[in-house]
C-alpha cells in the first residue's frame, strides 16, 4: 500500500515525461511543415538564411573538399596511366583535325572583322570571369546545385553564368558573401534559353534531373539533328549568348536530349561570367543615346 | 572544484559525440566527390548516425537535435527548407517506436533494420518533395539512393562500435 502511494507521484512523472516527449515529436514535425509553408511564402527570407549558413560553413566545407579532390585526382591519375597510349593516339588525330578548324577560325575572324567594319557593328560588351572552387556538391536524386568559395564580395551576382572546363554548368542561384549556390542545368528547376545550330532554332534547356537534359518549346517545324550543337542564345539577356552547352544526344518521339559538354558529376573549378556590363551598356545607351 | 569542472567537461564531451558525429555526416554528405553519375544514387548521409545512435543511445538524439540536423542538412543541399527536417523526424519516430525491438541485436539484425529505415526515410523524402513540388517524381532514384544508403551501413556501424565502445560512456 505504502509502496502503492510512494510510486503514484513517480509514475506520474514518468507518465508525464512520456507525454512531453510526444508532445515535442509532434511540436517539431509541425515546425518542419511551418519551415516548408514560410520556404514558399517568404522565399527572400529563406535564401538570405541560406546564403548566412552557407557562409557559415563555407571554410569548414573548403577545409573537407580539398583531401576528397586530392583522392578524387589521384585515382584519375592512376586510371590515365593504363589508357595512356590510345589516348595519346587519339589526342594527335583530334590536334590535327582542331588545325585545320584553327587555319579556317582565323580566315573567318578575319572575313568577320571586314564585315563588321562595313556594317559599323558594335560588338557585345566583353565580359570578365571569377574562378571558384566547388566545396560542395549538394546534388542528391531530386537536387542538383553545387556551392563554390565566391562569393559576392568577389562580384557574384545572381543569374550568373557558371562554366566548367568544357562548356557551360549553370547559373549562380543564391550568393552569400564568400559562397554561392549553383543551379546545375540538369537541375529540374533549371531552364536556359538556347539555340540549336547550325539552323539557329530557339529552345529551352531544361533540366529533368537526369544526366541529359531536354530541349523545350522547340518550333513544331524544327528539323534537330543528333550531333548538332547547342550554345547559350542570351535571350532574357542575364546569360552571354554562344555559351557551349553540348550537343543533341538523342530525338525519340519529340523528345530531344541534350549530352552537356561538361562532365557536372567531376566540377573542380567553375568559372564565373559577369554579364553585367551588357545591361549597364544598354543602360547608358538609353540615357546618352546610341555612340556614333 | 577543479576536478568536478573537468570531470563535467568529460561527460559533455562523451555525451555530445552522437551530435557531432551527426553534424560531421552532414557536412560529409555534401563534399564533392567527382564521381560521375554519383549525384543519381548519393547516400542520405547523417541517416545511418541517426540510426545507430537512437537505437543504442536514444537519450543522446533528442528530438530537437533530429530537427536541427534535418534544418541543417536542407540549407546544405538547397532542398525544400523543413523537408528532410521531416524526413528526419519520421525516421526517428520509426526507430524510435523499435528501439526496443532492435538494442543489443547481433549486427546482421540490426543492418536489416537499415534497409527497412532507409527504404522508408527515401520513401517518406520522395512523397515529401513530390507533394511540395506538386508532381510526381521519378520514384527510382529514391531506390537506388536508399540501397546505396543501406550498403554503406557496415561501413559507418563498424565506426559508430568503436566510438560507442571507447568514447561514449555506457549509461551507468
Amino acid at each position: 500500500m505504502t509502496a502503492r502511494v510512494l510510486n503514484r507521484p513517480v509514475a506520474r512523472l514518468a507518465a508525464l515525461k512520456a507525454a512531453a516527449h510526444r508532445f515535442s515529436l509532434g511540436l517539431f514535425l509541425f515546425a518542419a511543415i511551418g519551415l516548408m509553408m514560410v520556404g514558399k511564402v517568404d522565399t527572400v527570407l529563406v535564401e538570405q538564411v541560406r546564403a548566412g549558413v552557407a557562409d557559415v560553413v563555407s571554410p569548414v566545407l573548403d577545409g573537407f573538399s580539398r583531401p576528397a579532390a586530392t583522392l578524387a585526382n589521384a585515382i584519375e591519375d592512376v586510371n590515365e596511366l593504363t589508357r595512356l597510349r590510345q589516348e595519346n593516339a587519339a589526342l594527335r588525330r583530334e590536334n590535327e583535325a582542331l588545325q585545320q578548324y584553327q587555319a579556317l577560325a582565323h580566315r573567318l575572324e578575319a572575313e568577320n572583322e571586314t564585315l563588321r567594319g562595313l556594317m559599323n557593328y558594335e560588338p557585345d560588351p566583353a565580359h570578365s570571369f571569377v574562378t571558384g572552387r566547388v566545396i560542395a556538391d549538394n546534388s542528391g536524386p531530386f537536387v542538383r546545385t553545387i556551392m563554390v568559395n565566391r562569393g559576392s564580395q568577389h562580384g557574384l551576382a545572381e543569374d550568373q553564368a557558371a562554366l566548367g572546363a568544357r562548356g557551360l554548368a549553370g547559373r549562380v542561384v543564391q550568393t552569400g558573401d564568400r559562397a554561392a549556390r549553383i543551379l546545375l542545368v540538369t537541375d529540374l528547376n533549371s531552364r536556359i534559353p538556347v539555340v540549336v545550330e547550325p539552323l539557329r532554332h530557339r529552345a529551352i534547356l531544361g533540366g529533368d534531373n537526369g544526366p541529359q537534359p531536354r530541349l523545350l518549346y522547340l518550333p513544331p517545324e524544327s528539323q534537330v539533328h543528333v550531333g548538332d550543337r547547342i550554345t547559350t542564345s542570351g535571350h532574357g539577356g542575364a546569360l552571354p549568348p554562344g555559351l557551349p552547352v553540348g550537343t543533341v544526344a538523342a530525338v525519340e518521339d519529340g523528345v530531344v536530349r541534350v549530352r552537356l559538354f561538361e562532365d557536372l558529376g567531376r566540377l573542380e573549378y567553375v568559372r564565373l561570367v559577369d554579364f553585367e556590363p551588357y545591361f549597364e551598356a544598354a543602360r547608358l545607351r538609353s540615357v546618352v543615346g546610341h555612340p556614333r | 572544484m577543479t576536478d568536478r569542472f573537468w570531470q563535467k567537461l568529460d561527460l559533455a564531451a562523451r555525451n555530445g559525440t552522437p551530435g557531432l558525429l551527426l553534424l560531421a555526416m552532414t557536412l560529409l554528405g555534401v563534399v564533392p566527390l567527382q564521381a560521375p553519375l554519383y549525384a543519381s544514387i548519393a547516400p542520405l548521409m547523417p541517416l545511418a548516425g541517426l540510426y545507430y545512435w537512437i537505437v543504442h543511445r536514444p537519450d543522446l538524439v533528442p528530438v530537437s537535435l533530429v530537427f536541427a540536423i534535418g534544418v541543417l542538412h536542407d540549407m546544405l543541399t538547397g532542398a525544400i527548407l523543413g523537408a528532410y527536417a521531416a524526413v528526419f523526424l519520421l525516421v526517428y519516430w520509426l526507430v524510435r517506436s523499435q528501439q526496443r525491438v532492435l538494442s543489443g541485436k547481433p549486427f546482421l539484425m540490426l543492418w536489416g533494420g537499415f534497409f527497412v529505415v532507409s527504404g522508408f526515410a527515401c520513401l517518406t523524402e520522395w512523397t515529401v518533395i513530390s507533394l511540395a513540388a506538386g508532381a510526381l517524381m521519378p520514384l527510382e532514384p529514391a531506390l537506388f539512393r536508399s540501397l546505396f544508403t543501406a550498403a554503406l551501413f557496415p561501413l559507418w556501424g563498424w565506426l559508430f562500435l568503436q566510438v560507442h565502445r571507447h568514447f561514449v560512456r555506457m549509461p551507468a
